[in-house]
């Protein structure tokens, strides 16, 4: 471990928050969908982010490690982020009054996908806001870095 | 002759202070990676503290009770000595930020990433101080 896995694990946190990124584009690109190759209205989907060599305490003994899990020592730094799958958000579709539309149904009702332009908004900020946190990171790597490469030459 | 010298002790511990703020960079950038993963605990990374309680008491007892019998009391326990002090990283389990179990707090994170980037700055630039001043000397008898 160094500070140069440190910006690979910096890394895949940019790489992560870039694609749920992505996927809130997409939702959002697609708020007014309603035709898939699937059959039925677009539905919203969504990243699941899962922690790479990450331990959790519970099993901590089960490696033979009981001391360190009793006195809270997790001895090893994680591995970063990676994006487990991309999910399809299973809540139901909106129906929306549009007699007009090809799509509606008999009575009159359009299945739109079940997007919130919103929600979608606060999640691209909230991303947008993890990805330069992660930038932030990377920078100050190569900052300690440089202030190690000056050990010696003088203090300066 | 120069390893033990006083000089050569303080820059031993101030490495090994550069060893933990490193360390200390490694857990930061893996908690910002994890700033969106649910039910993720933060780790942070002890030394300071630990270093600093070492230092004040005195592996040896200055005044040492007279103890006939394993019972008797001891005047002062001795501290650990500076050599046993090592960074750890310690996870924090007991807190939660979100619904969805992350406990992992941008501000916090970016503040001591701040932090500790300065305090690798000043360690380093310390280190380099101290060897720049065993060079002086150095030179300063060559020249006499």
């Amino acid at each position: 471990m160094s500070i140069f896995s440190s910006m690979d694990v910096s890394a895949s946190g940019l790489t992560a928050q870039r694609l749920r990124m992505d996927v809130i584009s997409n939702n959002i690109a697609n708020v007014d969908t309603t035709r898939t190759p699937e059959g039925g209205p677009y539905r919203r989907q969504r990243v699941i982010f899962e922690a790479r060599g990450y331990e959790p305490v519970f099993s901590l003994p089960l490696k033979g490690r009981l001391l360190d899990a009793l006195s809270g020592v997790d001895a090893r730094p994680g591995n970063g982020v990676r994006v487990s799958k991309i999910d399809k958000d299973s809540s139901a579709p909106k129906l929306v009054y549009n007699p007009g539309h090809p799509d509606a149904n008999e009575q009159g009702y359009v299945l739109m996908p079940n997007i919130s332009i919103v929600t979608e908004m606060v999640d691209m900020i909230s991303a947008s806001r993890s990805y330069e946190a992660n930038v932030t990171a990377v920078s100050a790597a190569k900052e300690l870095l440089a202030s190690a490469l000056r050990i010696g030459s003088g203090g300066r | 002759m120069f390893e033990n010298s006083f000089t050569m002790q303080t820059i031993e511990i101030m490495r090994r202070g550069l060893d933990a703020a490193a360390l200390r960079h490694e857990v930061i950038a893996d908690n910002l990676a994890n700033i969106d993963t649910p039910d993720f605990k933060k780790s942070y990374v002890t030394f300071e503290d630990e270093l600093k309680f070492a230092l004040s008491r005195p592996p040896k007892p200055s005044f040492v009770a007279r103890q006939t019998d394993p019972r008797h009391l001891v005047f002062d326990e001795p501290g650990p000595s500076v050599e046993d002090v090592k960074s750890r990283v310690l996870r924090q389990t007991d807190t939660i930020y979100r619904k969805d179990g992350n406990n992992v707090d941008i501000d916090i994170e970016m503040t001591e990433l701040a932090k500790n980037t300065i305090q690798y700055d000043v360690l380093s630039r310390q280190i380099s101080t101290s060897f720049q001043r065993i060079l002086d000397t150095i030179r300063s008898l060559r020249s006499a």
